[in-house]
């Protein structure tokens, strides 16, 4: 089955003052039907970049996004409609992503007027449909966002998302704002859906706790490039890439006698404007040697599924 | 003796006997060089508590504060001027969330470090806030004295609050959520350094969080908050082990593991009640599975275990779950 959205090299480049910001450097993914992406990385990686791109609020400047093995440049008015009512986004802050002076009714329906053909009643019932799915009731359609905690306004942003019946949610850090008993209800209705309504997900996390319950797939970015790719089950409990280990290290597990990891995070992650010669991760990676700094090592597939981009793990570990 | 005291703090909303009361008979103690978790959902009333024991709290909650807060056996709550602004900086200090708010944006980071050390009664003012920036891991330490926060990273102005908030050799810091604002590899190694700097100064830590892991990984002992009271408390692996209040139990199993992938997490129905609707008796009770109708009394504190406390009138069928 071929990916509803797939990007190819992509890359985007901002000119500032300070010189060239690569934002973000040859990414390609693809996500398919009922399966679940998951972007992880830190802050200043890129993976607002990637959304944005992905939404058509940016182009890139390098490689292509495609809709359905066709590029996002080249679809026509009808395709490109049909490809924001495919592709629907969640965001961070449910106190920022939802018109506080609308009803969320009328949250709900702007979209389904905006995009579709379906006639008011339709979209009424449709709104009622949505609310129950994301375990709201329909009477809850004629309040205001002010009226709801965070967690239930993460839901109706969800509902606003699944109302246009989308192959592929973009969930951007949807639980990071939220308290540990709302975050579970949260994420389990997203799964719920997901697998319901065969969506895709692209979920861009920096935790790769809750990644390896919502995600089949991984990608790790660092300073806008790839640096390993996997399973979710072996990205989360046995990566191969330093970055990755670091990362898997900071994740702190509920659990006092959690044993410690053997690679722990170190340095400054450096400026996307003076980016590092070589490997990006060399500067913080107690592995680096010379080859590191001179070198970008390129993705190799690597054991366990997936690929990696470092000179150690090619020359068989350190 | 306690380092830090807190016995029967009851914090409302104004003087009235009946405002809603955010903290309601809370009592902690924080033994010299101990790391102590308060953890909490928001709302649950964490930092309110935190900031009480420094009297930062705004005038309507100043006024309905009530209770004791012992520091070497003065109440604190009855200190004024002088006394207060000694206790601030001095023997207690604190690292707020967000950095950027607790430093000036105005002045470089050599003068408002200069400025705490000075307090301090340093001498040498520069080889000061240089030994200082050094201790905090920070790069070229007399170069970023001449930096303004701005140009600083959100790890690096973390680093810059704590050099400044140790200046004068505090035997308590309160730390308010410090790391949550900062990435996962960056709070990693801030947590590093607190340890490591609580070790060398021998200072006790209240360290308010809502991050399990965070409390795993730092603290000595931890006191779950719900609605404005402390529902449990003990020694951090007896609570993480043999959790006997529902809630505690509730929320370290909704917490995601990097080690499995189960299909569902295990929530807690419902949403925490705002401070004005609290219900009686345990708050818990309208989400809790065990409820029965004795739940709506309030359960007092009893022991479980050496150090261990819990409040539910059903610690016994939890622990045997």
């Amino acid at each position: 089955m071929s990916p509803i959205l797939s990007t190819h090299g992509l890359g985007r480049t901002f000119r500032t003052k300070g010189g060239p910001l690569h934002a973000l450097t040859d990414v390609t993914l693809d996500c398919d039907p009922g399966r679940s992406l998951g972007v992880v990385g830190e802050s200043g990686c890129g993976k607002t970049t990637l959304n944005r791109l992905i939404l058509m609020l940016d182009t890139p400047t390098a490689g292509e996004v495609r809709f359905k093995d066709k590029p996002l440049a080249q679809l026509t008015t009808n395709e490109r409609k049909a490809y924001r009512r495919a592709v629907q986004p969640v965001f961070q802050n449910p106190y920022s992503s939802l018109n506080p002076r609308l009803r969320v009714r009328k949250i709900i329906r702007e979209p389904l007027a905006a995009n579709t053909t379906m006639s008011r009643a339709q979209i009424d019932a449709r709104v009622d449909e949505v609310l129950e799915a994301v375990g709201l009731s329909s009477r809850d359609a004629d309040r205001l966002p002010a009226e709801f905690s965070g967690g239930q306004r993460q839901r109706i942003a969800i509902a606003r998302a699944l109302a246009s019946k989308p192959e592929l949610m973009l969930l951007d850090e949807p639980v990071s704002s939220q308290d540990i008993s709302i975050r579970a209800q949260i994420l389990n209705v997203l799964k719920d859906l997901r697998d319901e309504y065969g969506l895709a997900t692209l979920f861009v996390s920096h935790d790769l706790a809750t990644v390896r319950f919502m995600c089949d797939e991984v990608v790790v970015i660092y300073l806008g490039r790839i640096v390993e790719r996997g399973p979710a089950n072996v990205i989360c409990s046995a990566p191969r890439h330093p970055y990755t280990q670091a990362l898997l290290a900071a994740t702190l597990s509920a659990d006092p006698d959690a044993p410690e990891m053997a690679t722990r995070p170190q340095g400054e992650i450096p400026s996307p404007l003076a980016p590092p010669s070589g490997c990006p991760y060399h500067t913080r990676c107690p592995h680096a040697h010379d080859l590191c700094k001179a070198q970008r090592p390129q993705a190799q597939p690597a054991e366990g599924g997936g690929t990696v981009a470092c000179h150690l793990v090619e020359q068989g570990g350190w | 003796m306690s380092l830090l005291s807190i016995r029967n703090l009851t914090v409302r909303l104004g003087r009235a006997a009946h405002a809603p009361a955010i903290l309601e008979d809370v009592s902690l103690d924080v033994q010299p060089g101990e790391t102590v978790g308060l953890v909490g959902e928001s709302g649950s009333g964490k930092s309110t508590l935190g900031m009480s024991v420094l009297r930062l709290t705004p005038p309507l909650l100043a006024e309905g504060t009530s209770g004791e807060i012992l520091w070497n056996g003065q109440d604190v709550l009855k200190m004024r001027g002088k006394a207060l602004r000694q206790l601030r900086g001095g023997e207690m200090s604190m690292i707020l969330q967000d950095p950027m708010a607790s430093l000036n944006p105005v002045f470089s980071v050599g003068s408002q470090l200069g400025e705490a050390l000075k307090r301090a009664g340093r001498a040498d003012l520069q080889a000061a806030a240089e030994a200082a920036l050094a201790e905090v891991n920070i790069p070229s330490p007399a170069e970023r004295l001449r930096s303004f926060p701005h140009q600083l990273s959100g790890g690096m102005r973390q680093r810059v609050v704590s050099a400044i908030g140790l200046a004068q050799e505090p035997k308590l810091i309160i730390c308010d959520e410090p790391t949550t604002a900062l990435d996962a590899t960056i709070q990693f190694q801030f947590l590093e350094l607190l340890r490591a700097l609580q070790k060398a100064h021998g200072m006790a830590m209240l360290f308010v969080t809502h991050d399990f892991g965070v409390v795993a990984r730092i603290c000595d002992r931890v006191a779950v908050m719900y609605a404005g009271r402390i529902v449990e408390t003990g020694p951090v692996r007896e609570i993480f082990r043999n959790p006997r209040h529902p809630y505690t139990r509730a929320l370290l199993a909704a917490v995601p593991s990097t080690r499995e992938a189960p299909d569902r997490l295990p929530v807690i129905d419902g949403a925490p009640p705002s401070v004005g609707n609290r219900p009686e008796g345990c708050a818990f009770h309208p989400r809790c599975p065990l409820a029965t109708d004795r739940c709506r009394t309030q359960p007092r504190m009893e022991p479980q275990a050496p150090g261990h406390d819990a409040a539910c009138w059903h610690a016994k069928e939890v622990a045997a779950a």
